[in-house]
């Protein structure tokens, strides 16, 4: 099974390179997302799934997909709670393959270069 | 569901789910989410009357909760086309509820307020369904308590 954040890593580097030298990567905002990243894993694990696809949208938000047969969670799980609020946005989906897709997206890990 | 059978008189009396200012206090949202419609006051009025017939009661908050649920992830969700967002009180058991969301694709646009949807609730699930859908429930316990002394209670 691939960790979240070595998937995560993956792609902002290859992002990096793109939007530089206009951009460069947070890694403040980097070190947060680790910590997100943590509780995707633990959430994906504790129901059977796996990270499925990070990828970098448009407007440079990052998104994380996981799968799983289902998600039943105690509304007293605050982890998981807070880790959705600090999204940006949180779809559902099915995949073809029959399992649940839960895609949390995330603020940019990419911020201007200073005096730009 | 919604539609049960002719709404007798409408009372509201001490359900106070049309109070927006006490519901933006206890919710911590702002007044736009947490506008009730008419229509959903007659339907939950109905049910408490039904429910005063067998000396049982719902319990305003835990209804309210599932009413507020039930109105404010209608407004957070897309798309709003071919996605059913319902509710049910009393189901599958008399003290349980849910409300409930199917669609293609469910995307939350205000996760801020998921998340304090999903702590009003006492569980929370999804899953894929058969027909291409993923559905998602929020659960409710403790909707109906009984209004008199039962016997058998404290009797020593």
């Amino acid at each position: 099974m691939t960790d979240c954040f070595e998937m995560v890593l993956e792609v902002a580097e290859k992002e990096t390179k793109r939007l530089s030298p206009q951009m460069v990567l947070d890694d403040e905002a980097l070190d947060i997302l680790r910590d997100y990243c943590e509780v995707i894993d633990e959430l994906s694990e504790k129901f059977d799934g796996e990270v499925f696809e990070v990828k970098v949208n448009s407007d440079n938000t990052i998104s994380i997909c996981f799968e799983c047969d289902e998600i039943v969670v105690l509304t007293t799980d605050e982890k998981y709670i807070q880790l959705i609020e600090r999204a940006v946005t949180v779809g559902f989906s099915k995949s073809d393959d029959e399992t649940l897709l839960v895609t949390l997206t995330f603020p940019s890990l990419w911020k201007s270069k200073k005096g730009e | 569901m919604f539609v049960d059978d002719e709404f007798d008189d409408l009372d509201f009396e001490d359900f106070d789910i049309e109070d927006t200012d006490l519901l933006c206090r206890d919710y911590d949202m702002d007044e736009e989410f947490l506008r009730i419609t008419d229509f959903e006051l007659a339907f939950l009025e109905h049910k408490i009357k039904k429910f005063e017939a067998q000396d049982l009661k719902l319990v305003p908050k835990k209804v309210r909760d599932v009413a507020v649920v039930f109105n404010i992830i209608k407004k957070i969700i897309k798309p709003k086309a071919n996605t059913d967002v319902s509710y049910l009180l009393n189901e599958p058991f008399l003290a349980t509820g849910s409300v409930s969301i199917t669609s293609r694709n469910i995307i939350i646009t205000n996760p801020q307020i998921f998340a304090k949807l999903l702590r009003i609730a006492d569980n929370f699930e999804a899953y894929p369904l058969t027909n291409g859908n993923v559905q998602m429930n929020f659960g409710f316990n403790g909707l109906v308590e009984p209004t008199k002394y039962q016997k058998g209670d404290n009797d020593d």
